[in-house]
């Protein structure tokens, strides 16, 4: 009757023997996707690394699609993944803000939010299923692969961004949307730095879709050059035929906004932000005459290139003291936060499940 | 000196109870299949005298229950033998909304409509909406991960926490989660909602407040039978539809509920019916409800209706959301289950918990969140009948049989508190219950917080 965590397959008995012989020799073990998002290994920890290369698994499990839901392995980059739900009709709005072609496990450990989290949520909350490989349990299935499940805790939520900290996820089960039935575009830009234009603007297309969400996407993109406003409309023909009347948007196949032209240096920060603290950090990068992308509707931020000096740690402080995350992709590691009442907690829930500490650990911070 | 005198220097004389009727009063919530009378009741009024208290009953070793409104259906509020019951009413204050940021901060014993309430002053709305809102507190529904009937297009009360202040079982107290959503560093937010009050105990949270949809339907579809329902589920679901809400009632709960105060009027030979809501643009919505009513067709629909007026939207949703209470109209007990099955496996599951009925003669009512698979059997019974108690009982585990042999789950909203602690065991593997017993273990190594309750 229990749930039939994929114990006996290739990729678990790889698992498990990488994590036994990371134990043996006293070494981390890495998970490490496509390593568009990787820190460099050999600042992650002192000792010895060990890469844990997901991208040896590439399969779609399990496809229901009558239920939308879909189990893939974690190497699988989600671009192929797309690929084949396309065929049903389906796919996961994923989008990865610089188009590259992460693998989806790669997305989970790393944190990615994509272009379509305004729109579709978060991707993290498209997750309800995975199995990774724990030091202490062996390979088991966190989550239920049904739409609601409140049958113990949220533990698949560890994995969000935590980088193998509390195992290596080995499959993931997501949910998935309905291919848009017809799509439309509104765009505007100039050239020079952030101007109230483009909140008006935002502003007046958000007034015009009063419904949650307003747009699948709305997506500000600002390089040295200029800015552009893109706001991406899915739904059926007549709501997308009221946009192109109203707003004058363009209806048909839109642009691909998971490739942004401007856009040819590294992504290497992300961040997400109250509105009026999105706004803030917004107008600071386009002043420094940053190159960067945020989704509108869902407080995202996301940083290319070489920042100038000092300009990532005072965006950081800015993000933080709005209430924002920051997530850097460039650099050596630089743990993850725990606040002092939490510290004795997180520990010993680490030790319980990683008692030789054979995967990444983290660094308590003082709170600010 | 003795923990209750020790808990009058905390909170203040008046708010520590011991009297045997108010105790027996507390000795249990919505689950009436468990009881247990409590050592004594407190009432904090503020995060400080929480923390308090949680010190001293940790220095005593006594183990605490938290309480918002009472409406679990999983015995999660049922007090632990020799236990505190810390009710959190007094922490009842909506402390800002921030339309700008659409953003309300509120204390955990706000009950959830309050929030619905003060987020329309300001044109916005709390989308979580369990059909027991008029009770439930946020604090309730944090601990339980609640759901409701519109949080199938929405998401459930996880996807709309952003922020809490928690106090933990060794009283010292931490902010968890940001403003923005997302979560930095370890997300120690995730893990809190839903630990049904085994981990800590939420003093403040800051949830997502959303804007109305400018336009939304509401389509009532009678059926001959079960099976053209659940197949009709199915089918909206496998195209792609995703209804702001999508429920169903079979012919035994709408006998219930059209005795009840809320009548709409539906025919007695019906063999089942979904009411759906869809919301968006205006011509979206017309679309959309248009492929709904063209799917229930195709199922063959005796009878299909769209809400005329916001009147008559508001009486369907009021007739479904007492079918609970409405049980009461034709049974002496009843007791409600909670299992969740793939969408597409709907007819056969259905079928199955029929089956479990008529194996037990035990009447069973479905009245459930069907486009997220969310079953809600509701079993009828008469407590002064040992043996019918035994037999529902049995039956109610053999519901959730069905469930996890489908591949679905033992819970979708309502938790696992005392009441599925062996179906919780039977679902995951020994290592998968070890994995959940460690973060148990990890942040509540005393076991003081609500002890005895997802675990065996
Ligand atoms: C008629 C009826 C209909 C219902 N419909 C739905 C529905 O549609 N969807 C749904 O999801 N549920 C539903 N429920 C179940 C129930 O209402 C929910 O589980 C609700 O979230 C419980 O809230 P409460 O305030 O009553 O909490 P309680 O019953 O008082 O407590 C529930 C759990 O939360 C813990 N808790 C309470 N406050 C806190 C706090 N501040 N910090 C930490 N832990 C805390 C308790 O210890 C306990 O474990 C229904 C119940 C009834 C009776």
């Amino acid at each position: 009757m229990a749930q039939q965590p994929a114990d006996t397959d290739e990729a678990s008995e790889a698992a498990l023997h990488a994590l036994a012989e990371a134990g043996r020799q006293g070494a981390c073990l890495v998970p490490v996707g496509a390593g568009i998002r990787q820190h460099p290994l050999e600042a992650w920890d002192t000792r010895p690394v060990v890469p844990w290369a997901s991208t040896r698994f590439q399969t779609i499990r399990r496809w229901s699609v009558p239920d939308l839901t879909v189990e893939v392995d974690a190497g699988l980059p989600w671009e192929d993944l797309n690929r084949r739900l396309a065929q049903h009709g389906q796919w996961l709005p994923v989008g990865v803000p610089d188009g590259a072609p992460d693998t989806l496990g790669g997305i989970v450990s790393a944190g990615v939010n994509g272009v379509w989290t305004g729109g579709y949520l978060s991707i993290r909350d498209r997750i309800l299923s995975m199995t990774v490989a724990v030091p202490a349990f062996g390979v088991v299935r966190v989550g239920a692969p049904v739409v609601k499940n409140v049958a113990g805790y949220n533990l698949w939520r560890l994995y969000w961004a935590t980088r193998g900290t509390f195992g290596i996820v080995l499959t993931i089960t997501w949910k998935l949307a309905a291919l848009p039935r017809a799509t439309a575009t509104l765009t505007c830009g100039d050239s020079g730095s952030l101007t109230g234009r483009v909140w008006e603007e935002a502003g007046r297309w958000g007034a015009s879709i009063p419904t949650v969400p307003a747009l699948a996407a709305l997506l500000l993109t600002i390089h040295p050059s200029g800015w552009e406003l893109v706001g991406i409309a899915h739904g059926g023909d007549r709501a997308m035929d009221r946009l192109r009347r109203t707003l004058g948007a363009q209806v048909g196949a839109g642009p691909d906004v998971a490739r942004p032209a401007a856009l040819s240096d590294r992504l290497v920060w992300q961040a997400r932000l109250p509105r009026e603290g999105q706004r803030l950090v917004l107008e600071a990068l386009s002043r420094w005459g940053a190159s960067a992308r945020a989704e509108l509707q869902s407080g995202m931020v996301w940083g290319y290139g070489q920042q100038p000096d000092g300009a990532s740690q005072e965006m950081a402080q800015l993000v933080a003291r709005h209430g924002g995350t920051f997530r850097y992709w460039d650099g050596p590691w630089r743990g993850l936060r725990v606040p002092p009442a939490e510290v004795d907690m997180w520990q010993r829930l680490k030790t319980g499940m990683d008692l030789q500490g054979v995967l990444p650990g983290w660094r308590a911070e003082a709170e600010a | 000196m003795g923990v209750v005198e020790d808990l009058r220097r905390v909170v203040g004389p008046g708010f520590v109870r011991t009297d045997a009727a108010l105790l027996d009063a507390y000795a249990q919530d919505a689950y009436t299949l468990a009881a247990i009378r409590p050592l004594a009741v407190v009432w904090p009024a503020s995060a400080d005298e929480v923390a308090g208290v949680v010190r001293v009953l940790a220095q005593h070793g006594v183990p605490l229950v938290a309480r918002g409104g009472g409406t679990s259906l999983s015995g999660g509020a049922t007090p632990v033998a020799g236990g505190v019951v810390v009710h959190l009413s007094r922490l009842n204050r909506i402390l800002r909304v921030d339309p700008l940021a659409g953003v309300a901060e509120v204390e955990p014993g706000v009950v959830n409509t309050w929030v619905s309430r003060a987020a329309a002053t300001v044109g916005l709305t709390y989308r979580p909406d369990p059909s027991s809102q008029q009770a439930c507190t946020l604090g309730g529904n944090i601990a339980e991960n609640a759901g409701g009937p519109h949080c199938l297009r929405y998401g459930v009360t996880l996807n709309h926490i952003l922020m809490a202040d928690v106090v933990w079982a060794d009283g010292r107290q931490s902010r968890v989660g940001t403003l923005s959503g997302d979560a930095e560093g370890l997300d120690t937010l995730s893990l809190l909602v839903g630990s049904e009050g085994t981990l800590g105990i939420v003093t403040r949270a800051w949830v997502r407040l959303e804007p109305v949809a400018e336009a939304s339907a509401t389509v009532l579809a009678v059926f001959g039978t079960v099976d053209e329902a659940s197949e009709t589920v199915s089918d909206v679901i496998a195209g792609g539809i995703v209804p702001a809400a999508l429920e169903m009632m079979d012919n035994l709960a709408v006998s219930a509920v059209e005795r009840g105060q809320y009548r709409v009027g539906y025919p007695a030979d019906l063999g089942a019916v979904l009411l759906v809501e869809v919301d968006g643009l205006s011509e979206q919505v017309e679309e959309d409800a248009a492929r709904v009513q063209a799917i229930a067709a195709r199922h063959g629909v005796a009878h299909l209706q769209r809400a005329a007026s916001a009147a008559e939207r508001t009486l369907w949703w009021a007739n479904r959301k007492t079918a609970f209470g409405a049980m009461g109209l034709i049974s002496r007990n009843y007791y409600v289950q909670d299992g969740v099955i793939p969408r597409s496996r709907l007819p056969e599951a259905l079928r199955a918990i029929e089956q479990v009925g008529r194996q037990h003669t035990i009447r069973i009512a479905n009245v459930f969140h069907a486009g997220d698979g969310n079953l809600h059997p509701l079993l009828l019974y008469d407590g002064r009948d040992a043996g019918e108690v035994e037999r529902v009982q049995v039956a109610g585990h053999e519901v959730l049989d069905v469930c996890l042999t489908l591949g679905g789950t033992v819970s979708g909203e309502h938790g696992i508190g005392v009441e599925k602690r062996a179906d919780l065991a039977r679902q995951l593997t020994v290592k998968e219950m070890a994995f959940q017993r460690a973060v148990k273990d990890a942040f509540d190594p005393m076991a003081l917080l609500n002890p005895g309750k997802i675990f065996l």
